[in-house]
């Protein structure tokens, strides 16, 4: 059981003094008297991931302790919510970039195209970033069609402080994500050594208590020993006394 | 009666040991890195101040390498210009020459001849190229900006437009960096290449010789004034280069602020940790070899 609810949060009943009954918190049946019921995985048809199913019924969202309750949510909540704020700096760039290209004119005289492939959406943009020309002539540096106007391209590099992205700008918000995921893993760590302190004072109380301490039991020992020893003097005294008794009679 | 302890310390001990432990590793990674911050998690504000400024950086290290370009283009334009004031000060004094009125035609001829020449090494000079692009041709800068016409009355045309480029050197600030050809070389308030023609006319018909004398000198100081400009950007990107080179400075000092690794501290942090770990250990193997009151009941 110790194992167990190490994996999953578990509850016990104890049906009749002989038989214990295992369920998740949730409820699902994982040991009944002798019968115990496997949990089983099977891949979600949208996301592609492995659901977890009792019997028939899919308890992945109801796990809500234990290692699987922890890996469900780093795969469910904590990473698509990173990867969707790197697909929001993805596209934004993209999008800005591409939109600021097309204003001017490359060193052709033709208007701007593409210089990131247009993201599709903002879902996987961050995966399927990627620069569309490989000529450095076509990146629309002129504002106007000559040569040697640069207009464009210093609006370009001014794209960096101007807030593009859900009201930020791309340096800010990127330093966002990164405060984000280090505050998290700071905060887990702190959190992991706050339980480690409190299963360990548990683990000492419990210790306190079921504990063989050979101090303790020795003296036990000497003094049922000892108890042992003066009630068997008591006896043999008795036995004494009634024999000195006999003896008298006897006489 | 007594509060009962745990009789058994192993768990506390080797937890004590992982704390320790953990202390080693963190206080090692620092000295080896020499920086605080190793991973998000050890500094999230930290880490997120140190983005920023990693950007500030690249931004400033970009404007340094502009200010770098712009001074070299910006010198070969200055010293362009600078070697058309010889060329001119031969003219001004071939015009005086010519206003001689004791010269034959045969050296009045020979005069605009020389004249001639000089108009083509200023019309060469005006079409200075540097890195492939022509330095006095507006932005048309992939245009030959002056090609000599002797039907137009400033003996050439010109093919440049009148637009300047500016480019950033330090946040928020902009530079010219060029001035047009025809700023330079036609300028309404005294055409150079206008005036070098009118000249070389008169010597040849012998007609207006000192008005159109005049007419160059007035030209050669207005060349003058429009060739200070890159003198001034000159002078402008040396002292935005030393500024950015100490915001440079300040930014690093910033970063390093942010992130290095006190050496001292963690030094004694890594030897106390040692301390208490050896400790620990040579406690825990006196307190486990401890005999107990069995040992004693014989």
């Amino acid at each position: 059981m110790t194992q167990l609810s190490q994996l999953v949060d578990v509850q016990s009943i104890q049906a009749d003094g002989t038989s214990l009954t295992l369920t998740t918190s949730g409820g699902a049946a994982l040991v009944v008297g002798n019968q115990s019921f496997n949990l089983t995985t099977q891949t979600d048809p949208t996301s592609g991931f492995q659901d977890v199913f009792s019997q028939v019924r899919d308890i992945t969202s109801s796990i809500t302790g234990g290692n699987l309750a922890g890996d469900i949510q780093l795969r469910d909540k904590e990473i698509p919510s990173l990867q969707s704020s790197l697909d929001t700096l993805a596209s934004g760039i993209a999008n800005s970039v591409n939109t600021q290209n097309a204003a001017g004119f490359d060193l052709n005289g033709h208007a701007g195209g593409n210089i990131f492939v247009p993201p599709t959406g903002v879902a996987g943009s961050a995966i399927n970033l990627a620069v569309a020309i490989s000529d450095p002539n076509l990146i629309a540096a002129s504002a106007d069609g000559t040569a040697g106007n640069n207009a464009n391209a210093t609006a370009l590099a001014n794209l960096q402080s101007q807030n593009i992205i859900s009201g930020q700008n791309p340096i800010n918000y990127y330093s966002g994500i990164v405060f984000q995921v280090g505050n998290d893993a700071s905060n887990a760590s702190a959190g992991l050594s706050g339980e480690q302190l409190l299963i360990q004072q548990l683990q000492d109380q419990q210790s306190a208590v079921s504990g063989v301490s050979l101090d303790q039991e020795g003296a036990n020992l000497v003094q049922f020993q000892n108890a042992y020893t003066a009630a068997s003097r008591v006896a043999s005294i008795i036995a004494s006394l009634f024999q000195t008794t006999i003896n008298m009679i006897g006489a | 009666m007594t509060v009962r302890v745990s009789p058994n310390i192993v768990p506390d001990t080797l937890s004590g040991l992982n704390g320790l432990k953990q202390q080693l590793n963190t206080a090692d990674l620092e000295l080896a890195s020499g920086r605080s911050i190793n991973s998000p998690s050890d500094n999230p504000s930290g880490i997120a101040a140190l983005i920023v400024n990693h950007a500030a950086q690249s931004a400033t290290d970009t404007f340094e390498r502009n200010i770098g370009n712009l001074q070299s283009t910006l010198q070969i334009a200055d010293s362009a210009l600078n070697s058309a004031v010889g060329v001119i000060n031969q003219a001004i004094s071939l015009g005086v020459q010519a206003g001689n009125s004791s010269l034959s035609a045969g050296d009045r001829q020979a005069i605009a001849q020389q004249l001639q020449g000089i108009q083509q090494q200023l019309v060469s000079i005006a079409n200075t190229r540097s890195g492939g692009t022509y330095l006095f041709a507006g932005t048309q800068v992939e245009t030959q900006p002056f090609t000599l016409n002797s039907s137009s009355g400033s003996g050439v045309n010109y093919n440049g437009n009148s637009s300047v480029t500016q480019v950033e050197i330090a946040n928020g600030q902009s530079v010219n960096i060029n001035v047009p050809g025809d700023q330079l070389f036609l300028n309404p308030a005294g055409s150079l290449l206008g005036s070098i023609n009118q000249l070389i006319t008169a010597v040849q018909t012998n007609t207006g010789i000192p008005a159109a004398s005049d007419a160059l000198g007035q030209a050669a100081s207005e060349f003058d004034t429009q060739r200070s400009f890159y003198g001034t950007a000159l002078n402008q990107l040396q002292s935005t280069g030393t500024f950015l080179s100490s915001q440079n400075l300040q930014l690093t000092s910033q970063e390093n602020n942010i992130d290095a690794a006190d050496i001292a501290k963690v030094t004694t942090t890594f030897s106390q940790a040692e301390v208490a770990y050896t400790a620990l250990l040579e406690a825990e193997g006196k307190v486990l070899s401890l005999p107990n009151l069995i040992s004693f009941l014989q």
